[in-house]
């Protein structure tokens, strides 16, 4: 009898006794056993012993390498691949030509190759004992104030000059300088939207556009959010600045549509897809405009009292206070309408992103001492709740981390886990927390600028800063990525990397 | 306590108390789903297990029945390994071939607490140890070149400092 015809009467226990047996030879290995089994044994591994393992034999490494068990640690470690080849570019050669090396040999497979290409920047971080620093700035005016998209940043200086850097590579490059309409008004806020610079100087918002790549400066559309900037113009007629002359045709232009609109108090705005939303503060109306023209578009009206226009990436959100309860409305753009989706009684501030909407006390919210975590989706249901002794400082990461202080101890909470990552105690009054990249989170206190390993709770760098902290929202002060550090620490616009 | 009739690969069939042989998701679902009377003589044929593994199996199951139901995983939850009980450690001091055939037979009948018991030895085998000791434990003959070898430890230096 030949084995086919043994194989072939299945069933049978004899041939099937022989059949298993040959397996039995075989399965010795760990790599012969379902995937998710293999997984199973292999998450149950620390990272070193994953790498053992890679050397026992060929088989083992192959297997090891193209594992799924790598997402669970990048997932740990807040690793992703949009991190990993958005700062690609940042790199310095010889990391890239490392790099190179192990992409070009093809072993790996997708989580493995994230998680050691993160590892490694973190060597670099961990072997760079001194940062690089820079000081990408040089004017006579102080420096007050930063605004990045990542790919760009604006300095803002006292005498309301404006200075972008494009940041997109290794060493930054000054890619355009321009003097905000209303010279020596501060200014209030600044956007930075795809092509143009958005700037408020009291109630005049400016749009700077530019033609990419050179940011050649191809227009300025100003238009009015109140009428009281007409005591200026005598001003500038005086002065007779180009600017005065550019300010003069565009408040000709644009007065007449925006003349029914005179608001009282401070103006809040925000962009989203080329459109700018304003309103005024406690008002039931908000106003948009599309850029770069500056052409009016849709009002919103009947709304409550609005108290805050925040935009994430792809969606708009209006914070309103009534009724001693903070109303949270989402613009739907199907409808092109505000809905309501949230109440909380008592709480006033608010962070989205991450696919969560966290409420926490401000100033105002006096008895109520919690964080409350809902999910950002159309039933916006409770998540989590946290007591807090106090304000707090609060700030909202990937993939979905909260870091927030109380007094001189800054936590870091996961909401989903209902997991104290870490705490630690911070020399000086923090004011400001902010996750960058790996374990590495960056304090600003009063005094210094601090960077610490959340994860081991110690403290890497520090720097004696003579930021106003108080002053300033921290977020205008300090920003940073997975290789950066931009910040206005002393008069100048200064990046720290660790690459 | 009614009884059902297991039939192992080779054909050896076992009596085995049904909430026993419930423990396995598998057969669970079998007399279930397919309706099978618990009452009647019929056997449950068990073609991925043979009778040496199957004896085991039912051995592990016999000493468990009292056990608790394990709990769900949870995914943030690191997973522990020293937490085997010293009867389950006797019993695994078996030949690896038939440790990874009782994991095969554990994930095919669906027994989540023998499946993660084996699977934790097999982690514990790995846990701690050299390539080298490694290799001994598993019998696995070292296939890399000398030149292969100095390769891949280079590749894995940044992992070597934590």
């Amino acid at each position: 009898m030949d084995e086919t015809s043994e194989i072939n009467s299945y069933g049978e226990p004899n041939a099937l006794k022989r059949q298993l047996d040959l397996c039995r030879q075989q399965i010795l290995n760990l790599f012969d056993v379902p995937e998710e089994i293999q997984e199973f044994v292999l998450e149950m591994l620390s990272v070193n012993d994953l790498i053992s393992c890679c050397l026992v034999c060929k088989r083992w490494r192959e297997g090891i390498n193209q594992s799924g068990v790598w997402k669970k640690w990048c997932l740990r470690e807040g690793y992703d691949f949009e991190l990993m080849e958005r700062s690609f570019a940042l790199m310095s050669e010889g990391f890239r030509e490392e790099w190179g090396v192990i992409e070009a040999q093809g072993v790996y497979g997708h989580w493995r190759k994230i998680y050691e290409w993160h590892e490694r920047l973190r060597l670099h971080w961990k072997n760079q004992k001194v940062m690089s620093r820079r000081i990408l700035s040089s004017g006579y005016e102080k420096v007050v104030g930063l605004q990045t998209d990542g790919e760009r940043v604006a300095v803002i200086r006292n005498d309301s000059s404006l200075t972008i850097w494009s940041i997109k590579s290794a060493a930054p490059i000054m890619v355009a300088q321009l003097m905000a309409v209303l010279q020596g008004h501060p200014i209030l806020s600044i956007r930075i939207n795809k092509d143009s610079v958005i700037v408020v100087q009291r109630k005049l918002l400016q749009v700077f556009h530019f033609q990419k790549p050179k940011y050649v400066l191809t227009g300025l559309k100003c238009f009015e959010l109140g009428k009281n900037n007409e005591d200026l113009l005598d001003a500038f007629e005086k002065q007779g600045s180009k600017f005065s002359h550019w300010y003069f045709e565009c408040f000709r232009a644009k007065v007449a549509t925006s003349a029914n609109w005179n608001p009282t108090g401070p103006v809040l705005y925000d962009v989203l897809e080329n459109m700018v939303y304003a309103t005024v503060s406690n008002s039931s109306e908000v106003r948009s405009w599309s850029l770069p023209d500056c052409e009016p578009s849709t009002r919103y009206e009947g709304l409550p009292p609005v108290a805050q226009i925040l935009s994430d990436k792809t969606d708009l959100y209006l914070i309103a206070y009534c009724d001693e309860a903070t109303h949270f409305l989402k613009y739907v753009s199907k409808t092109q309408s505000f809905e309501e989706l949230l109440s909380v009684p008592g709480l006033k501030s608010f962070l989205i992103g991450y696919g969560l909407v966290v409420a926490y006390p401000s100033p105002g919210d006096v008895k109520l001492k919690r964080i409350r975590a809902f999910w950002n989706d159309r039933d916006m249901g409770l998540l989590r709740i946290r007591d807090v002794s106090e304000q707090v400082g609060i700030s909202l990461y990937s993939p979905h981390y909260i870091a927030y202080i109380e007094k001189r101890l800054i936590h870091l909470w996961d909401p989903i886990a209902d997991n104290v990552l870490a705490r630690f105690l911070v020399d000086g009054h923090p004011y400001h927390c902010q996750l960058t990249f790996s374990t590495y989170a960056l304090v600003l206190t009063d005094t210094s600028l601090q960077l610490w390993d959340w994860q081991k709770g110690t403290r890497l760098y520090r720097v004696q800063t003579m930021l106003n902290v108080k002053a300033r929202p921290a977020g205008n002060l300090v920003w940073a990525d997975s290789t950066r550090i931009l910040t206005c620490m002393s008069h100048e616009l200064e990046m720290l990397s660790f690459i | 306590m009614p009884n059902i009739k297991l039939q192992s690969s080779d054909g050896e069939i076992y009596n085995v108390d049904v909430e026993i042989a419930k423990c396995s998701v598998t057969i669970k679902t079998m007399l279930e789903d397919l309706g099978m009377d618990e009452d009647e003589e019929e056997v449950v044929p068990l073609p991925n297990v043979n009778s040496a593994i199957l004896k085991k199996v039912i051995q592990w199951a016999t000493y468990h029945k009292d056990d608790p139901p394990p709990p769900e995983d949870d995914e943030n939850k690191e997973k522990r390994t020293d937490d085997i009980s010293s009867w389950d450690a006797d019993f695994l001091k078996v030949d690896q071939g038939t440790l990874f055939e009782l994991i095969l037979a554990a994930n095919y009948l669906d027994i989540k607490g023998l499946l993660d018991v084996t699977c934790k030895t097999v982690a514990n085998m790995i846990k701690g140890k050299t390539p080298e000791e490694i290799r001994k434990t598993f019998n696995i003959k070292n296939d890399f070149s000398a030149a292969e070898e100095e390769q891949v430890r280079k590749e894995n230096e940044w992992c070597e400092e934590k």
